[in-house]
């Protein structure tokens, strides 16, 4: 763009014109002490606690995070290298707070809710504080209706509901932030608007993410929040509440929110950082003590509320890295005990060419299953069964003993769902596909398909139902449930797959 | 400036409790800023630091500056810090009992900066002005910073009214920025 010089002295002349600024009257403090981020600061009198403050000198804002009786911790949200000591710093009056409103949907911004891709100004008209407290009792519902993840292996045994809390654990490179792609993909064209914050992450990885939900059309319905690697610590501890912030805003307008923590390992990192340097005592693995209550306050934001209060929803699915697969660290054992269910992701899987990686024995889903879609209740009530009793078999097999018909039948079944549950990436399936693939498995009308061409079957299979099939799948999708007449039809025409595949 | 405040400002309460019952505010606040002054000698403060030197030694040094000069419980105060090797702390009790003595009698100190000396008329202007902001008695000390180029900054307490050039022109430099 070429910069119209004529343009630019006239914003600037008008600047100064306009510029009126004859007396202010402010409530200031001295900077005593700033080192990595944190700065204390003799003086504010009647600063409120997690206000607002400006570095005058420097226009930095910070927050006011630690108010003890004779200094003020501020924590800057800003560049803070050109602080220094002596430097005055004005109360501004206001509490943390974020710009919301439908203008974000499709932008990249960073804590503070200033656009990070280029796209020029974000126009909102609102804003909403970062903290705030859940809603209570009475404002909110039971989970009734599902997020489709659109992948197998979870939307079948570990359903997600609405409004619910659904923790994604696992190792490095198992897979993750894949499962929340996926499921961010996946609602396209269901109104639900889906919030991607990266918190302590390489903003490669964030560019990497925003480009395949581009490519996959998801960013129309998508808001990145990014506080990167790079970024202050400040700024990654507050980078949760902003993207909560701004999911709570379509709560409360009766819409369907989906925000995704990513990660919140890291998110506790930085705010033990935050922590030491303000020196707050130390405990478990130098987390200080209100760990705990860092991830509660944010995940309990998380909630379906009644239609009385425009029957909204915000679905978390916050992230967690564990190290060598330990999951009684002290940051996972916390939020997996807030969380209402797990999907645990394994390395060991991932490398057998199970994925997703989820190992379904661990993964629970506590409130999901009153959300799932009759249909889908229809065809999975036995996979988690049959999967389970095959685990305990697929033991005992590999010593290559006889064994009898109905074990190795039994075996036959797991190792043909096992591979119905892999799903490559970015293809996400509809409820009406995933149900008559499980419905054909679980049937046994896969046993005879050799266990390495059950992908092609089912590529196959998805191809047929689509083209010969069409009424069959958009009344499943309709009615929710398979009806006795839609039964028989799924059994006809898994049946008639079945002759034309030649093995 | 933050160190050690909270400390001060505990003794300080206390010779304030006292002094308030006695209804000797002024005496308190005399004999305190006078044993200030003693002890802001930097030698003096040192040779009180020092622990090879004896507490009664210390004592001794007190009472030949101090006594009749002030009075026996600000004396007593004084030989308390003594004891407590607190008396790098004696100027700041007596700037904290100042802001207690302050707040009691509703006077408020306000620094005013300019860029040029004021004329006493607008001296007195500002005053009034400063009291009617903040409702008390104004004490002013005034600075003068030609940095400030124009117009007024004046502090009181964490309150900061600030009409100087040098920040306009700086508000202005950040907006364009």
């Amino acid at each position: 763009m070429v910069l119209r010089a004529e343009e630019i002295s006239s914003i600037i002349r008008k600047e100064i014109e306009g510029f009126d600024q004859p007396m202010r009257s402010v409530n200031v403090g001295t900077v005593v002490e700033i080192g990595d981020g944190v700065a204390q600061v003799y003086g504010l009198g009647n600063v409120m606690a997690s206000e607002l403050v400006r570095f005058t000198r420097t226009g930095v804002i910070g927050l006011a995070f630690n108010l003890a009786e004779e200094t003020v911790g501020v924590i800057t949200l800003g560049p803070y290298a050109a602080i220094e000591e002596g430097d005055e710093v004005e109360a501004t009056g206001t509490i943390s707070s974020v710009p919301v409103g439908d203008a974000m949907v499709g932008r990249v911004v960073n804590t503070l809710g200033e656009p990070l891709d280029g796209k020029g100004p974000i126009e909102t008209t609102q804003r909403r504080p970062l903290e705030v407290i859940a809603p209570g009792v009475v404002y909110r519902k039971g989970v009734d209706t599902p997020v489709q993840t659109g992948i197998k292996a979870i939307d079948s045994m570990i359903p997600v509901g609405r409004g619910q809390r659904e923790l994604i654990i696992g190792d490095r490179q198992t897979g993750k932030t894949a499962v929340a792609v996926d499921t961010i993909i996946n609602q396209k064209g269901t109104g639900v608007i889906c919030i991607y914050v990266a918190i302590g992450q390489k903003t490669s990885q964030v560019v990497q993410v925003q480009g395949i939900l581009e490519q996959y059309g998801a960013m129309e319905h998508t808001i990145i929040v990014a506080a990167t690697a790079s970024d202050p610590a400040p700024l990654q501890y507050l980078a949760p509440y902003a993207g909560c912030a701004i999911g709570e805003y379509f709560m409360h307008q009766g819409k369907d929110a989906l925000i995704v923590y990513d990660d919140l390992s890291k998110h506790a990192a930085a705010y033990r950082q935050v922590s030491l340097i303000i020196r707050r005592p130390p405990g478990r693995e130098a987390y200080p003590g209100d760990v705990f209550y860092l991830h509660s306050r944010l995940l309990e934001r998380a909630a379906r509320l009644d239609d009385a209060y425009g029957g909204g929803s915000l679905t978390a699915l916050p992230i967690i890295e564990t190290q060598a697969n330990d999951i009684s660290a002290y940051i996972p054992t916390n939020v997996i005990s807030i969380t209402d269910g797990q999907i645990f992701l394994e390395p060991d899987l991932f490398n057998a060419g199970i994925r997703p990686a989820i190992n379904v024995g661990f993964s629970v889903s506590r409130v999901g299953g009153a959300a799932q879609t009759k249909a889908m209740k229809q065809v999975a009530g036995r996979l988690k069964l049959d999967l389970a009793q095959f685990r305990e078999l697929a033991a005992f097999a590999q010593f290559g003993s006889d064994l009898d018909k109905a074990t190795q039948n039994q075996i036959n079944r797991g190792l043909r769902i096992t591979e119905v549950l892999k799903q490559p990436q970015y293809q996400p399936l509809s409820v009406a596909q995933q149900v008559t693939i499980l419905y054909a498995v679980s049937n046994g009308y896969l046993d005879a398909v050799p266990v390495d061409k059950v992908r092609a079957y089912e590529v196959g299979f998805h191809q047929y139902m689509a083209s010969a099939q069409k009424p069959l799948l958009d009344s499943i999708t309709t009615e929710k449930k398979i009806s006795d007449a839609n039964l028989e039809a799924l059994k006809q025409a898994v049946l008639q797959f079945n002759q034309t595949m030649t093995f | 400036m933050a160190a050690g405040g909270a400390v001060a400002r505990r003794y300080a309460q206390a010779a304030f409790d006292i002094a308030s019952e006695q209804n000797a505010l002024d005496q308190w606040k005399r004999d305190l800023d006078l044993a200030a002054a003693v002890f802001a000698n930097p030698q003096v403060a040192r040779d009180f630091d020092d622990p090879k030197v004896s507490e009664a030694n210390k004592r001794n040094v007190v009472t030949q500056n101090l006594q009749g000069k002030v009075g026996p419980q600000a004396l007593n105060m004084v030989y308390l810090l003594v004891q407590r090797n607190r008396t790098i702390l004696i100027g700041k009790v007596a700037e904290e009992f100042t802001a207690f003595y302050n707040r009691a009698r509703n006077i408020a100190v306000a620094d005013v900066t300019t860029a040029i000396p004021l004329g006493d008329e607008e001296m007195r202007k500002v005053v009034a002005t400063l009291s009617r902001i903040t409702g008390k008695q104004i004490q002013v000390r005034t600075h003068v910073n030609p940095a400030i180029i124009g117009g007024l900054v004046a502090r009181v307490g964490d309150e900061l009214i600030d009409a100087s050039i040098a920040t306009r022109l700086h508000e202005l430099a950040l907006r364009l920025a």
